[in-house]
């Protein structure tokens, strides 16, 4: 009975989403075709090359899932990149950098955050906002765009292994099952999906609206930061534009992996899974030695037809229930 | 406790809504352990008031004592804390939560603060759904269950807070005889053990066999407040409509002319079946039936909104071929829907926008719109249909139920709409403006309109329509004239005839 009754309870967050199937085809097909795809090696650089992504996407999940979006995290993960080489070249020890980084991008989620729900200003034009503020922060601390860092230790965050796995592996796992209990068995989850279903039935319940929305933002932030601290230490550097246009990534990753824009509901394994799908397709399709704006025009067509057809299912789902 | 035994004692309660005052000088109190009804007209001001109560509204003026003591509301959280809960209308619960997450939402069972007790949740779910004899899988998403359980859900978590003050607003609209006979069980329960409890309906069988105390609202004020021992069913609704029925609706007879709209056998699967019915020049016609009859998804088809199975469409003699709302609007319906902010007009932009809103390709054919010739058509159905509006350039949004009603009818005047269709047109419109619609709707006849009226209103219905048609589950169940309409017939063919004589007790 019990184990049963856990399962369905995991319902609108935990169950296979289908765009599992199409990863593990992606994979399967890439293996065939692509020389090297199917490699240890590899397997470990799509790893550590679709970390930030999946990071990212976890958070715009929970985001949306709360009826809001968050287009500041691509220049977010510049900025805490930005800023970790900042403190690093100023002398402070790599992990406090990385701190600094990370918690620099947190208040970034926090201002955009009171703004949307103090201000009550559209998420949208908020982080907008945002995305601009925290690129020129970034531009300007780094001067040319980009600081080298050129520390040994903090390269390891990317490059090293733990348990015969790379590091970016573990933090993103430790993070998915943190944001996956966090939205699970705490309140913060149950309010954000109230939130996102209809704020103002949420505030007639006596949930406190405003606090969940920004908190919703900070998440957001402290998990682009952390995918921002793994590029700078994948290339050693901390430049201002890295990230340039991984929020629209993220939201393909998100709505792919079967979360409405809506709100009210969200799959986070669906986020993860739409990550992976879009960090395969770029990675397969460059092993087969297309030129990259051809990857990316066939990475286009591919998230259109992805978003049609996960939109196109959710309609059919819920025409079904009405 | 206040010294009189009253937990609740609200005074002088004033709200305003934007061009209407809803409610006006309301005085409402609660003893423990009664039962006391709220009855009232649609648009008196009940919801508005135990909104007030439950802190989810602020009031302008007037004075709340809680167990004597002045006490202001702030907000749900607060009212909670006072120990009153409320049941909404509307269903409030998180659609993708499941039943047990929503019973428990903002009072789970915690560890460390934040951490749900999964285990304790789903015991105590377990038990008070069943205390409740409610069958219900506390794991199901409240997305998958009818509205008539999500009442019932709404009903356990409210409940589940302990309430000292319970206020249950329309909790019964959709639940089955079972369910409701399951529920005043519960209520009595409640009573017995000292629970205030307030309870708005409009189902006058209801508030009869439950409560202890009646207060009538109507217009935003209360007319009165009477024991159920010592007052009549006749007495209460007479406080209610307040006004003779000959007074509320003006009807001039009329001379129907040619057939304008015919809708011959239209049919669509689960929304209706073989509905034909016939609208003539110059002819009112009421649609009535109870919500979920299908009456709106019949006129939208016809309107074009929605495709037909099988069945067609005549105006004036002749067959529309594949009806769509461009074509019908160039042939001359008219649509005023049901929920005319979400759907009939545009709440940001101007009056005068508004009203040449459907007839743009005629009044501009070259494409520039001239703001001048918008003033002076809108200035012209201002005037026609008495608008109180500051200016035509006065956003619709700002202006009151009634008003807005009227620019939607301009609207379709202006598009030279000959035959009409109005869904609901007077819903949550105060009794003032609703006359002066009537008015409007036997002007338009007068002069030749063709006018098909959905309502759920039955004295409306009876008192402005030429001819009435009922539907029930999809089909057309009667037919009357002006003449020969009759109430408890009406409300036969309504309820598919088995429950007539119980309904027509709801209607006087």
């Amino acid at each position: 009975m019990r184990p049963n009754s856990g399962n369905r309870a995991l319902h609108s967050l935990g169950t296979v989403p289908s765009i599992t199937w199409v990863l593990l085809l992606l994979l399967i097909v890439f293996s065939i075709i692509a020389p090297h795809f199917g490699t240890v090696d590899n397997a470990f650089n799509l790893i550590r090359q679709g970390a930030a992504l999946t990071l990212v996407s976890v958070g715009m999940m929970v985001v949306i899932a709360n009826a809001g979006i968050d287009l500041a995290v691509g220049s977010l993960i510049g900025l805490s990149g930005v800023v970790t080489a900042f403190a690093i070249r100023q002398g402070l020890d790599w992990p406090l950098a990385i701190l600094v980084g990370i918690v620099i991008c947190g208040a970034a989620g926090l201002i955009s955050g009171l703004i949307v729900a103090k201000g009550g200003i559209f998420p949208f034009v908020v982080t907008f906002g945002m995305l601009f503020m925290a690129q020129s922060l970034a531009l300007g601390l780094s001067r040319s765009g980009s600081i080298h860092i050129g520390n040994e230790d903090f390269s390891l965050v990317n490059a090293g292994y733990f348990l015969h796995l790379p590091i970016p592996f573990w933090i993103t796992l430790t993070l998915i099952v943190v944001v996956l209990f966090l939205m699970k068995r705490t309140i913060f989850g149950r309010y954000v999906l109230s939130i996102g279903s209809d704020a103002t039935s949420a505030s007639w319940m006596g949930i406190r609206v405003d606090l969940y929305r920004v908190l919703v933002y900070v998440l957001s932030g402290v998990l682009a930061g952390t995918a921002g601290v793994i590029l700078a230490s994948r290339v050693n550097t901390g430049n201002a534009l890295i990230g340039q246009g991984t929020e629209f990534l993220a939201i393909a990753a998100v709505v792919i992996g079967g979360t409405p824009f809506t709100g009210g509901q969200g799959s986070l394994g669906g986020a993860v899974m739409g990550a992976l799908v879009i960090t395969v397709l770029q990675n397969g399709l460059t092993m087969l030695g297309l030129s990259s704006e051809k990857v990316s025009a066939i990475v286009g067509v591919a998230l259109m037809v992805g978003v049609i057809l996960a939109q196109s299912a959710h309609r059919g789902g819920s025409r079904g229930n009405r | 406790m206040g010294s009189n035994g009253m937990i609740v004692e609200m005074q002088g309660i004033v709200k305003d809504f934007p061009g209407v005052r809803a409610l006006d000088e309301v005085d409402l109190d609660l003893r423990k352990g009664e039962i006391h009804a709220i009855v009232g007209e649609n648009g008196a001001g009940k919801s508005t008031l135990v909104k007030i109560l439950a802190g989810v509204l602020p009031m302008e003026h007037g004075t709340i004592q809680i167990d004597g003591t002045a006490t202001r509301i702030v907000n749900p959280r607060l009212a909670q804390h006072l120990g009153i809960n409320i049941v909404f209308q509307e269903s409030q619960l998180s659609p993708y939560l499941t039943v047990r997450q929503n019973i428990f939402l903002r009072h789970e069972p915690l560890r460390m603060g934040f951490v749900v007790d999964v285990v304790e949740e789903r015991r105590r779910a377990r038990e008070l759904l069943q205390s409740l004899s409610i069958d219900l899988d506390p794991n199901d998403l409240v997305a998958n269950l009818s509205v008539g359980k999500q009442q019932l859900i709404a009903f356990a978590r409210a409940l589940s807070f302990n309430p000292r003050v319970l206020i249950l607003d329309e909790p019964t609209s959709s639940l089955t005889h079972q369910e409701i006979e399951l529920m005043f069980n519960t209520l009595r329960r409640l009573k017995a053990e000292g629970v205030g409890i307030i309870y708005i309906s409009h189902r006058m069988e209801e508030v009869f066999q439950i409560s202890d105390r009646i207060t009538v609202l109507r217009d935003g004020k209360r007319i009165d407040t009477r024991d159920v021992a010592g007052t009549s069913l006749d007495n209460v609704i007479r406080m209610m409509v307040g006004r003779d029925i000959t007074d509320m609706y003006p009807k001039e007879p009329t001379q129907p002319g040619e057939e304008a709209l015919r809708l011959e056998g239209v049919t669509r699967t689960g929304v209706c079946r073989d509905v034909n019915l016939v609208v003539r020049e110059g002819e009112v016609v009421g649609l009535f039936g109870l919500v979920g009859a299908g009456r709106t998804e019949t006129m939208r088809m016809a309107f074009g909104l929605d495709s037909m199975e099988a069945g067609s469409v005549y105006l004036y003699g002749e067959r529309v071929d594949d009806p769509s709302p461009s074509k019908s609007v160039r042939l001359g319906i008219g649509f005023s829907p049901e929920d005319r902010k979400q759907d009939g007009l545009c709440l940001a932009l101007s009056l005068k926008e508004n009203v040449v809103r459907a007839s743009l390709d005629t009044l501009f054919p070259h494409g520039f719109v001239s703001g001048k010739r918008e003033s002076e058509v809108a200035q012209k159905y201002v005037r026609e249909l008495r608008i109180a509006t500051p200016s035509t350039d006065r956003p619709v949004v700002y202006l009151s139920g009634g008003t807005q009603q009227k620019v939607v009818l301009a609207q379709w005047l202006c598009a030279g709409s000959s035959v009409l269709i109005l869904d609901e047109p007077t819903r949550g419109i105060d009794v003032g403006t609703k006359v002066e619609i009537y008015r409007i709707i036997n002007e338009l006849a007068k002069n030749g309109a063709a006018i098909l009226l959905i309502s759920s209103e039955l004295p409306e219905v009876l008192g402005i329509s030429d001819r009435i048609y009922v539907m029930c589950r999809g089909q057309i169940t009667g037919e009357f004239h002006r003449e020969e309409a009759t109430s408890e017939d009406i409300a036969a063919c309504a309820f598919g005839t088995r429950e007539a004589t119980n309904a027509t007790k709801l209607w006087q």
